[in-house]
């Protein structure tokens, strides 16, 4: 790769980063570490891979011009990177796919994985069926009750579901369970991160193979317009599909790139996700140096978003680094503002987006307005919404919806 | 010369296999808990560690984690857990230590955190989510600096060159884990955890206070010749969940007969 990669050094992404572990994660951190570098250089492990990438989950995904939306708003030309088309329905399968391959060659059998909304769990789950591998994931109580589609989807494949009931029963606690139970079972098992943050290398690898998501779009986009586009926009949870999008374009420094930020119902601590639009603050917690919702004595803060995926009081490191150079400019949309956006792209172009992807059509739905029908914005649609029906039927149809689960409980059959 | 009160005073001024018992400050509430390292200091124990909560403890099982957020829940603050240390310090013999996760320290400033450590009373500080190597070189310049002793958590699985250079810039003690693992076991030390104290002692200077897993009198017996302070944790909380603070006194009597 001919990237820029100046700005990681000892470990960090600039000033973020890091490996900030006990001691006895280090040697599990430098193997990996080895391993990878080892892979990365390997040709028959990439070959491997997209071959898994083309016919296993459906690579490349289209680039999607949504015609209606783009003339019903008047304003800039908008794309779609249909990464919901994926198989299991978001990117985050090309991570998993690459981090299975890292596991059989670490000669390791057994795989645990952290996961919001399910999707990272369910793509784990996945691969782990495909590769013959036992599946842990740890999930917060909250996130289990409204991601339930993948929950059961999980299970289904085989891996064992744990609920983690500690602290804010979310994305963060989840994290921390995955950690420990590696800790705890470090020669049989790998950990598959799902995001692109905690102790390094996990934010290179996972950004690494969600790259793919932006090398793609220049490709497709070169293809159709014969040139880049202007705005790029991407959700912001941990960060892994938003690095994906914008790594191999980082270095075209005529496209603004637009993180967007689950901004909850409201302004105060417990009530939105922000950790950039809000009262950003940098910290050390679950390995990694970065920016992270937190009191000031260094207690982690409590965190609300409708996405499960985007609930998560940190953000990857190497994001955090873009954000405090400039290269990356950061919105926030609301939960009602998410929802209107879910609904929006639905009726327009007949596609329902995750809904935290639903936060970077928000964004476009405001932005796009006000830009040139000369202006060319992509919004990469990370995921697909079935997996959401827990809170869009609640949240949008809730009568008929609270009838028939009642009619399901109550059916004798 | 050792410092009054020092670490490195307290194992010189005695012989044999010492005890640290380990209290989450303000858990299950700041009266109870001040109690407890008095009446554990009072039974026998040679050192304390005062863990100050955090909100991810990364390194603690089930146990400790549930009473740090207990004592999180209940409004306890870093600032009540200095305080803590400021009424403790004084008034126990035994050298007291903080224990905390780096984000603590580093959101009040590292050389902050070890200067207020320090006017407390505490004697040395553990943060087990902050390897020796990492780009923090200012924790163990003020530690150094200012005599309360950095102690680095190393484990079986530790690369003998980084023990080697653990050995240098930790000071009072070196802690050993007996297992790759998180706290709050009842196994009992592995054969592993302990061919790996036999082997700490020709690669560290440090005396080797060893934890993780030791849950009563038995293990301890197990670790005794090799190693010079044994860490109880979890069990001193399942303790006194069952009979409060007698039974947290009598427990640590029977550890510290079995240190003997």
């Amino acid at each position: 790769m001919s990237l820029d990669e100046s700005h990681l050094k000892n470990r960090h992404f600039g000033a973020y980063g890091g490996r900030y572990v006990p001691e006895m994660l280090i040697p599990a951190l430098d193997e990996l570490e080895r391993v990878y570098e080892d892979a990365r250089r390997d040709p028959a492990f990439w070959a491997e891979l997209k071959d898994l990438q083309e016919n296993f989950t459906g690579r490349p995904t289209p680039l999607y011009f949504a015609e209606n939306l783009t003339r019903e708003l008047g304003g800039a030309k908008i794309y779609l990177k249909m990464e919901g088309l994926l198989h299991t329905g978001a990117h985050k399968i090309n991570n998993c796919l690459g981090q299975i391959l890292l596991t059989k060659r670490m000669g390791k059998k057994r795989i645990v994985a952290e996961t919001g909304a399910g999707q990272h769990g369910l793509a784990s789950a996945t691969v782990a069926a495909r590769f013959g591998m036992a599946c842990t994931v740890f999930m917060g109580e909250v996130d289990v009750r409204r991601q339930y589609p993948n929950v059961f989807a999980m299970r289904s494949l085989g891996a064992e579901v744990v609920e983690v009931k500690e602290g804010t029963k979310t994305l963060k606690d989840a994290v921390n369970a995955a950690l420990k139970f590696w800790i705890e079972n470090l020669g049989s098992t790998h950990y598959l991160l799902g995001s692109a943050l905690g102790p390094f290398p996990f934010p290179l690898i996972v950004r690494d193979f969600q790259s793919i998501i932006g090398r793609e779009t220049r490709e497709q986009i070169l293809g159709r317009e014969g040139r880049l586009p202007d705005v790029m926009v991407a959700c912001v949870g941990g960060g892994s599909n938003s690095m994906g999008f914008f790594h191999a374009l980082l270095g075209e420094k005529s496209i603004r790139m637009v993180g967007v930020e689950a901004g909850g119902r409201g302004d105060g601590p417990g009530e939105h996700a922000a950790r950039f639009t809000g009262k950003p603050s940098v910290g050390i917690v679950q390995g990694y140096k970065s920016f992270f919702l937190q009191d000031d004595e260094g207690q982690l803060l409590p965190t609300h978003s409708i996405s499960a995926g985007l609930d998560y009081a940190g953000v990857g490191p190497e994001v955090a680094h873009l954000q405090e150079s400039g290269r990356i400019e950061f919105h926030r949309a609301s939960d009602d503002e998410t929802l209107g956006a879910w609904k929006r792209l639905a009726r327009s172009e007949g596609i329902f987006p995750a809904m935290e992807s639903s936060h970077a059509v928000a964004f476009a739905l405001r932005e796009a307005p006000r830009l040139g029908r000369d202006k060319i914005l992509i919004v990469n649609l990370s995921g697909r919404g079935d997996k959401d029906l827990f809170i869009t039927a609640r949240a949008t149809d809730r009568e008929r919806w609270l009838a028939f689960l009642k009619s399901e409980v109550e059916d004798p059959r | 010369m050792n410092a009054p009160g020092s670490i490195a005073g307290a194992l010189a001024a005695g012989k044999g296999l010492r005890l640290m018992t380990h209290v989450v400050a303000g858990y299950p509430d700041p009266t109870e808990s001040e109690r407890l390292v008095a009446t554990m200091a009072a039974q026998g124990a040679d050192f304390i560690e005062l863990q100050i909560p955090f909100s991810d403890p990364m390194a603690d099982g089930p146990t400790i984690m549930m009473a740090n957020q207990a004592a999180l829940d209940a409004g306890v603050s870093v600032q009540d857990a200095f305080d803590l240390m400021g009424r403790l310090s004084p008034a126990v013999k035994v050298p007291l230590l903080f224990m905390t996760y780096l984000n603590v320290p580093w959101r009040m400033g590292v050389g902050r955190f070890v200067e207020r450590a320090r006017e407390r009373g505490a004697k040395g500080i553990i943060l087990p989510d902050l390897p020796f190597d990492e780009d923090l070189p200012e924790y163990v310049e003020r530690c150094h600096a200012l005599g309360v002793d950095p102690i680095f958590v190393v484990s079986p699985d530790t690369p003998t060159d980084r023990l080697a250079r653990i050995g240098k810039l930790g000071r009072g003690f070196i802690y050993a884990t007996l297992k790759i693992g998180i706290t709050g076991g009842v196994a009992g030390p592995s054969e592993k955890g302990l061919s790996f104290l036999k082997a700490l002692r020709q690669l560290v200077p440090l005396p080797i206070a060893a934890g993780f897993g030791i849950s009563g009198p038995e293990a301890i017996r197990q670790v005794r010749g090799l190693c010079d302070i044994a860490v109880v944790g979890s069990q001193l909380i399942r303790e006194h969940q069952r009979g409060g603070v007698a039974a947290v006194g009598a427990f640590v009597r029977s550890l510290k007969e079995a240190c003997a």
